[in-house]
């Protein structure tokens, strides 16, 4: 051998030596590190590849970990048998361990799903798969969970790791949730059907409100209309009333100066037409008269009192609040003649206008009294024609706007109202006229511009009204004349005027009273015989009744015959006075009143 | 000696290991089985050797065999936990826990450079 290549040689060795010595080294730590416990596992090889051998210490963190985690671990085989399960696992199923492992994990599964499981089972495919499904527990409970499978590779037999989750509580919470919500719906709805169900109601309130309006104001007007209608009935008697004077006069003194013309004489035409339009003047207020008696009056005896109070409710209501309602009552007040309906009318007319006269509030007064009127009394109104006596007042006081004298003069005509238009009637006061004319009282009002207003009625105390009589013929004859001598008692006196005139043209002889008292003068210092007592019914301080009976005591055979100018007391059923009586009624035609007076001397 | 997996041939070898000559960047593979004692132990270590005694200059690799138990063949790994060093040249081999400090440090030739 040669030097280089020996050195080659050399060093060839060298460098095996090297390193078979760092072999060496390793070698023996590894050695080494294993016998020093530094290993964990060890790798073997084997044909199907490295495979790894863990120490069993090593192992306990994963095991720990396995047993502690909240999941159910579960290992099986391709046919689903468990070869391994941790406690939680068994747990789920209601099992012990013992009896989970060597099961078929299929059988714990619901029915329904388990072709879904055999599925995955079968597909090899790497990677987790995961369902959702129930676990049949042995209690037979069923646990809702999802399963998370993956195929374990290098392992024989072959195998699945099965992680399985409890969904119970997430269940548990997705169903408080949807009940939360469903809850909330319903709430919503309920809410919702609620508010509709008010919006119906209310909308129904509405429509009836408006519907209650509405028939009010149909009420209202058709009140109107009544009223307006109602009006006119009384409205005629006590124009009428009134009326009936002024033609008996109108009438009269045509006549006479017809019996005076004569025939031939220019004015004579003239006369007639006075005459035949009086005549049609009465002729329409007979026919005013009977539409007002069509309103069928029934009177009683009333306590002015008590028909007050029996209204107070009303009146009440009828006021607003911001008006104070006083009512003064005498104690023992008369009663009146009348029909009740008719007095509650006065009542509230005079209320409503008193009412009205006051728009920013105040005080309404009622006080009823016993009173006497006399016949200066009445002059003191302007009343000629007036019947003193004994009377009922009722009497309406407001604090309100008051009424100058042209006003005042104008309250009682119809239609006559302050008020603005479309409200009232206008009728109001002229109703209550014409009531209290019916029933023989009178009306007035006492008023200055800012203090106010009093309405005083003035109804004839019961007791003194005489029953009316029943007759009144107006028949017109012929051959009439007589000398006797006559007593006419009459308080008006162009009425009494005329009275004495016709008779003296028929040559009667006539002895001229204007009230009762006079005509007991007259009669008693009259020497000679009186035929006749022609006398009004009504009069003040005596009435024709009493004269009539005055006289009669001293003079039975003086006849009598009555007049009246109320017309409304032929309707009247009650008290025909004692016997047979004759009566006329006003107006009259002179001819018909010389006739009833031939007829009542003869009789 | 093992064959060095990473290079695909001699000549990409050649120039890393120039590289690392130039860099001295430490190429460090640590073979574990999971989370078992000694492999949690040897990681925790040698990161921390790396950390104290090649900090910015290595590159640390941890590779665990229950997931990937092929790569075992490769680096003829006998038992869990090995550490082999690639780079710098030449390679080494330390198996166990890492657990005494000089020895890893005179094992892989890390001085005070």
């Amino acid at each position: 051998m040669d030097e280089r290549s020996s050195s080659r040689e050399k060093r060839r060795l060298q460098r095996e030596i090297e390193d078979l010595r760092s072999r060496l080294e390793e070698a023996e730590e590894t050695l080494r590190a294993i016998r020093q416990g530094e290993v964990d596992s060890l790798v073997v090889s084997t044909d199907k590849g490295e495979r790894i051998y863990t120490l069993r210490s090593a192992d306990y963190f994963y095991r720990a970990l396995v047993e502690q985690m909240g999941e159910g671990a579960v290992t099986i085989n391709e046919d689903g048998v468990i070869l391994y399960c941790n406690r939680r696992f068994a747990e789920m199923v209601a099992l012990p361990l013992e009896q989970v492992m060597g099961e078929d994990v299929r059988s714990m599964i619901t029915l329904r799903d388990r072709a879904h499981f055999n599925a995955m089972l079968i597909s090899k495919t790497r990677g987790r798969k995961e369902m959702e499904t129930a676990l049949i527990s042995a209690d037979g409970t069923l646990i809702p969970v999802r399963l998370a499978l993956s195929f374990i590779p290098h392992e024989t037999p072959p195998s699945f790791c099965l992680v399985v989750s409890d969904m119970t509580e997430a269940r548990k919470r997705e169903d408080e949730l949807r009940e939360a919500r469903d809850n909330l719906e319903q709430r919503v709805a309920e809410r919702t059907a609620d508010l509709v169900a008010k919006k119906e109601e209310l909308e129904k309130l509405i429509t009836e409100r408006k519907r209650a309006e509405e028939q009010r104001r149909k009420l209202e007007a058709q009140l109107y209309r009544a009223k307006k209608m109602e009006g006119i009935g009384t409205l005629a008697g006590g124009v009428a009333h009134d009326f009936n004077n002024l033609l008996t006069t109108i009438l009269g003194y045509a006549e006479l100066a017809l019996m005076q013309l004569g025939q031939g004489d220019p004015l004579y035409e003239h006369i007639i037409q006075i005459k035949n339009a009086g005549q049609k003047g009465a002729s329409l207020t007979r026919q005013l008269l009977a539409f007002s008696r069509k309103e069928a009056r029934r009177p009683e005896l009333l306590d002015l009192n008590q028909a007050v109070a029996e209204l107070e409710k009303i009146l009440r209501r009828l006021i607003r609040e911001d008006i104070e309602l006083v009512i003064n009552p005498e104690a023992g007040l008369g009663p009146v003649y009348m029909d009740p309906s008719q007095m509650d009318q006065i009542i509230m007319n005079l209320v409503v206008n008193a009412r009205d006269a006051m728009p920013e509030g105040g005080t309404l007064t009622i006080e009823t009294a016993n009173v006497e009127l006399d016949r200066a009394y009445f002059r003191e109104h302007g009343i000629e024609e007036s019947e003193p006596g004994s009377y009922v007042m009722l009497a309406v006081t407001d604090t309100g706007i008051g009424m100058d004298e042209e006003t005042q003069s104008k309250i009682f005509d119809p239609f006559f109202t302050t008020k603005p238009r479309g409200t009232g009637t206008g009728l109001g006061l002229a109703t209550v006229y014409g009531i209290v004319k019916q029933n023989r009282g009178y009306i007035w009002a006492y008023s200055e511009p800012g203090q106010g207003t009093t309405m005083k009625v003035y109804l004839p105390r019961a007791g003194e009204v005489l029953e009316p009589g029943r007759g009144g013929d107006m028949e017109v004859g012929g051959g009439l004349t007589g000398a006797e001598t006559i007593l006419v008692v009459e308080d008006n006196d162009q009425v009494l005027d005329m009275i004495v005139k016709i008779l003296d043209r028929y040559g009667y002889r006539t002895l001229p009273a204007r009230d009762g008292a006079e005509a007991v003068r007259v009669a008693r210092d009259f020497e000679g015989e009186i035929h006749l007592l022609l006398t009004d019914v009504i009069m003040p301080g005596m009435s024709g009744k009493e004269v009539a009976e005055r006289l009669r005591s001293e003079r039975p055979d003086m006849k009598v015959l009555f007049m009246s100018g109320y017309t409304e007391n032929i309707i009247m059923q009650k008290g025909i006075l004692s016997g047979d009586i004759h009566y006329i009624q006003k107006p009259f035609s002179f001819e018909g009143l010389v006739r009833k007076v031939r007829e009542a001397i003869d009789d | 000696m093992p064959k060095n997996p990473q290079p695909k041939d001699a000549t990409e070898a050649f120039e890393r290991a120039q590289r690392v000559s130039r860099d001295n960047v430490y190429h460090l593979r640590l073979y574990v089985t999971g989370a078992t004692p000694q492999s949690r132990r040897a990681t925790n270590k040698i990161k921390a050797i790396c950390e104290q005694h090649l900090k910015g200059r290595y590159d640390l690799k941890v590779i665990d065999l229950y997931q990937q138990p092929d790569l075992a063949a490769e680096d003829q790994i006998v038992a869990v936990p090995t550490l082999i060093k690639d780079l710098p040249l030449p390679t080494r081999r330390l198996v166990g826990d890492l657990s005494v400090t000089e020895r890893v440090l005179a094992g892989l030739n890390i001085t005070g450079v």
